[in-house]
C-alpha cells in the first residue's frame, strides 16, 4: 500500500514538473509615449506624443531556464536542428555554461518570436517596449528626467568582462513592476527593421528617396542618448542575428 | 536476498528495455527523416516561412509553393504613391530584359505591406491597371506578423505611419529555385545588370 503510494505519488510530480510553464505577467496601463525621436516642438505647439494601448508585459526577460523547456517541447528550434535563415551560427552559443536564471541570449528575431508566439504572446514593438523603458521605480515617465537617464548610459559605458550574465529579476522594478528594462541586456522587440534614415541619423531629417519610399529621419530629444543607442543597435540587426547581451521579453495583448 | 536480486534485475530491466526502445526508433526516425529532408527546404531558403498569403485570385499561398521557379520577389503596397510605380517599371525591365535573352520560366512576386487595404481583389484590379503579364503573382498578407517576417528574411526596413502609409526600403531579390538569396538590388537607382545575370545563370 505505502509502495503503491508512492508510486503515484511520483507519478504527480512528474506530471507537475511537465505542465505547461506560464509566464508571469503584470499589466502595462495605457498611456502616451513621447519618444526621443518627436519633432521638436513648433510654434509653441506640443511635441507629438504616440498613443500606446495597454498590455500585458513579462516582468523579466526569458530565461535559459525557461528556454530550454521550449526546446524540449520545439526540438526543430534546438541548435543543431534550427534552419540557418532563423538563426545564425552564434545561436545559443553563449547560454552553455549560463545559469538556469540568467536571461537567454545570443538568440534570433525568428527564434524569440517563436518563442512568444508558443506561449500565446508576440515580441513588443519599440513603442511599447520604450513606453516600458521609460518608467523610472517611482514615475511611469522619467523620459526626460536627466538623473534616470544618466544611471541608463552608466550600465551602457559599463565594460562588462568575462560575460557572464547575473540572474533576472536581481535589480529592482520599475513603476509597473517590470524589472531588467535597463541593466541587464539589449532586446528584440517585434518591428526591429522599421527605422529608414541615411547618413547620419541625429542630425539628417531627409531620406534617400532611391533607397527608401516615404520618410523616416530622428531629430528628437537629444538628452536622451540611451535611447538612440538602442534605436542605432536595433538598425545593425537583422533577423538572424544573435549576439551575447541580447536577450527578449514577451508581452501579451488585454483580452477584449 | 532472493527477492531483492530477482527485484532489482526485474527493476533494471524495466528502466533499460524502454531506452533501447527508443533507440531503435531514431533508426526508424532516420530513415523519415531523410524522406523529410528532400521535402522541407533548405537551411538558407526564404521557404521556411509559415507566413501565409494569398493570391490576387484569393487561393492560399505559402511561399514553399513557388519551390522549383526562379523567383525575382519585391514588397510594395497598391496606395503608395511615391517609389512603388517605379518598383514595377524596374521589375518589368528586368522582365523585358530576360524574355529577350530567352529567359521566359520564372515568376515575379510583389508582395503587399498592407493587409487592411490589399486584398485580393484589390490586387487583382491593380494587377489589370498596371498591365501585369502571367508571370507575376500578387500577394496578400494574412496579417502584419505575415508582412514582418518577410521583411525580415528579404532584409527589407519599413515602418507604418498614422494615416496607415508605409515607408520601406526598395529592394528587389532574386531567389533560386530552392527559395535561396541569390542577388539583390538595393534601391530603384542600382543597376539590374547583375540581378539579370544571376537569374540567367542562376
Amino acid at each position: 500500500m505505502k509502495g503503491f503510494l508512492g508510486a503515484i505519488l511520483i507519478l504527480m510530480s512528474v506530471a507537475a514538473a511537465h505542465a505547461e510553464w506560464q509566464p508571469t505577467l503584470v499589466d502595462v496601463p495605457k498611456g502616451q509615449l513621447l519618444p526621443f525621436w518627436s519633432r521638436p516642438a513648433q510654434n509653441g505647439a506640443a511635441p507629438e506624443r504616440i498613443e500606446v494601448q495597454g498590455f500585458h508585459a513579462m516582468t523579466a526577460p526569458v530565461t535559459n531556464a525557461e528556454y530550454r523547456e521550449f526546446l524540449r517541447l520545439n526540438p526543430e528550434w534546438s541548435k543543431s536542428r534550427v534552419k540557418r535563415i532563423f538563426a545564425d551560427s552564434g545561436y545559443l552559443e553563449s547560454n552553455k555554461t549560463a545559469p538556469a536564471s540568467a536571461p537567454v541570449t545570443s538568440i534570433s528575431w525568428f527564434a524569440a518570436r517563436a518563442f512568444c508566439e508558443r506561449y500565446n504572446m508576440r515580441l513588443p514593438t519599440v513603442v511599447e517596449w520604450e513606453y516600458m523603458g521609460t518608467a523610472s521605480e517611482t514615475s511611469p515617465d522619467a523620459g526626460r528626467d536627466p538623473k534616470f537617464l544618466q544611471t541608463i548610459l552608466d550600465w551602457y559605458s559599463e565594460p562588462r568582462t568575462g560575460r557572464a550574465l547575473p540572474s533576472v529579476r536581481r535589480s529592482r522594478p520599475n513603476y509597473y513592476g517590470v524589472y531588467d528594462m535597463h541593466s541587464l541586456i539589449w532586446e528584440w522587440v517585434e518591428d526591429f527593421n522599421s527605422n529608414l534614415q541615411s547618413g547620419e541619423g541625429r542630425g539628417d531629417g531627409s531620406v534617400n528617396k532611391d533607397l527608401f519610399c516615404g520618410g523616416g529621419g530622428v531629430s528628437g530629444n537629444k538628452e536622451d542618448y540611451a535611447s538612440y543607442m538602442r534605436f542605432a543597435f536595433r538598425s545593425s540587426l537583422k533577423g538572424a542575428s544573435t549576439v551575447w547581451n541580447l536577450g527578449f521579453r514577451c508581452v501579451k495583448d488585454l483580452e477584449k | 536476498m532472493k527477492t531483492f536480486i530477482a527485484s532489482a534485475v526485474l527493476l533494471g530491466l524495466s528502466i533499460t528495455l524502454p531506452s533501447i526502445t527508443i533507440a531503435e526508433d531514431h533508426h526508424h526516425h532516420h530513415g523519415k527523416k531523410e524522406l523529410a529532408a528532400a521535402a522541407s527546404p533548405t537551411g538558407d531558403s526564404i521557404f521556411n516561412s509559415k507566413s501565409l498569403w494569398q493570391d490576387s485570385s484569393g487561393n492560399e499561398i505559402k511561399l514553399g509553393d513557388f519551390r522549383g521557379t526562379k523567383l525575382i520577389i519585391s514588397m510594395a503596397f497598391t496606395s503608395c504613391t511615391y517609389t512603388c510605380p517605379l518598383t514595377v517599371a524596374k521589375l518589368k525591365e528586368i522582365e523585358a530584359a530576360l524574355v529577350a535573352k530567352g529567359i521566359v520560366e520564372f515568376k515575379i512576386v510583389l508582395a503587399s505591406f498592407d493587409p487592411k487595404r490589399d486584398k485580393p481583389a484589390r490586387l487583382a484590379e491593380y494587377f489589370k491597371q498596371k498591365k501585369l503579364t502571367e508571370r507575376w503573382v500578387l500577394l496578400a498578407p494574412r496579417s502584419d506578423k505575415d508582412v514582418r517576417e518577410l521583411a525580415a528574411l528579404l532584409g527589407v526596413v519599413y515602418s507604418q505611419d498614422m494615416k496607415g502609409d508605409f515607408s520601406h526600403s526598395n529592394i528587389i531579390s532574386f531567389l533560386d529555385r530552392e527559395g535561396v538569396v541569390r542577388s539583390t538590388l538595393d534601391g530603384l537607382a542600382a543597376d539590374p545588370q547583375p540581378l539579370i545575370d544571376a537569374v540567367t545563370g542562376g
